[in-house]
């Protein structure tokens, strides 16, 4: 079993620097990840105006099989992924990532945690982190005298 | 990363693509990451394709090639701003040579939360058989 390190920040290209700081979100992923082979599962997160979204390929789970917590700003997926074999039968090869998993992001944009919410279809884990008000792009009348 | 015996059931059922650790993806296109294990009655190809849907999927067999592709549509909406990204989102595709201990005609396939798991069955003349012994 090998332990990977990911990288604790994202490059910095991947975030849009148009966007004023405050509206930024940057995920840092805490180096607390361990699993055969590769890091599992692989993460995307992208935002709209209302929202953050995680995503995470998770074929294979049910979502009774993950574990999703958030906790302060920081939201954590783990869980364990069986061997497909069954018991007598010879691996001819073997690529797919298997054992205990937990990948922690931590979230700087201000979400309301109570709101959080999980789907997964067809293997695929989507997270949806509602932004707090404080942090929502708002529009600003602007008043003719 | 290691895997792959070289028994004779590493040669039954072989992918065609060259086995590096890290699968290509790239130009939408990528390979699944796939297990494979013999028992004694067939070899099952278990394929992670994470969004594909039944429909999406392409399973030929043709020329002693087993292949599979699964269309998967993009999934995040328009004007969306990426964060942070680990993995573009792309067509799955793979292709396996399968030897000719195979009974083709009884291949069969299921997906399951994007596993794909395909059985195939052994030809009757390359199971194991149990030889009884008679005593006198």
């Amino acid at each position: 079993m090998l332990t990977t390190r990911f990288p604790r920040s994202i490059p910095a290209a991947a975030l849009n620097r148009t966007v004023d700081q405050l509206v930024n979100s940057v995920f840092n992923d805490l180096p607390t990840f361990e699993v055969a082979q590769r890091r599992f599962p692989s993460i995307n997160v992208w935002e709209d105006a209302q929202h953050l979204y995680v995503e995470a390929e998770v074929p294979g789970f049910s979502i009774g099989e993950l574990n999703i917590t958030i906790t302060g700003n920081e939201l954590t997926i783990s869980g364990t992924r069986a061997q497909a074999k069954p018991d007598g039968a010879a691996f001819v090869r073997r690529e797919r990532p298997f054992g205990t998993f937990s990948r922690t992001l931590r979230v700087s944009t201000e979400v309301d945690s109570a709101k959080v919410g999980a789907t997964l279809v067809n293997g695929v884990l989507t997270i949806t982190l509602p932004k707090a008000e404080a942090v929502k792009p708002r529009k600003i009348e602007v008043k003719a005298n | 990363m290691s895997c792959c015996n070289t028994n004779h059931a590493a040669r039954a059922v072989e992918t065609k693509a060259p086995a590096a650790a890290a699968p290509a993806r790239r130009e939408g296109t990528f390979q699944p990451h796939v297990d494979i294990y013999e028992t004694p009655d067939d070899w099952v190809v278990v394929a992670d394709v994470p969004g594909a849907t039944k429909e999406a999927l392409d399973l030929s067999f043709e020329e002693g090639v087993l292949s599979v592709k699964a269309r998967v549509a993009t999934r995040q909406s328009e004007g969306a701003a990426h964060l942070h990204r680990e993995y573009p989102i792309g067509d799955f595709e793979r292709s396996f040579r399968v030897g000719e201990g195979v009974d083709a005609s009884r291949i069969s396939a299921a997906l399951d939360a994007g596993v794909l798991t395909i059985r195939l069955p052994k030809a009757e003349s390359v199971k194991a058989r149990r030889i009884e012994i008679s005593s006198n």
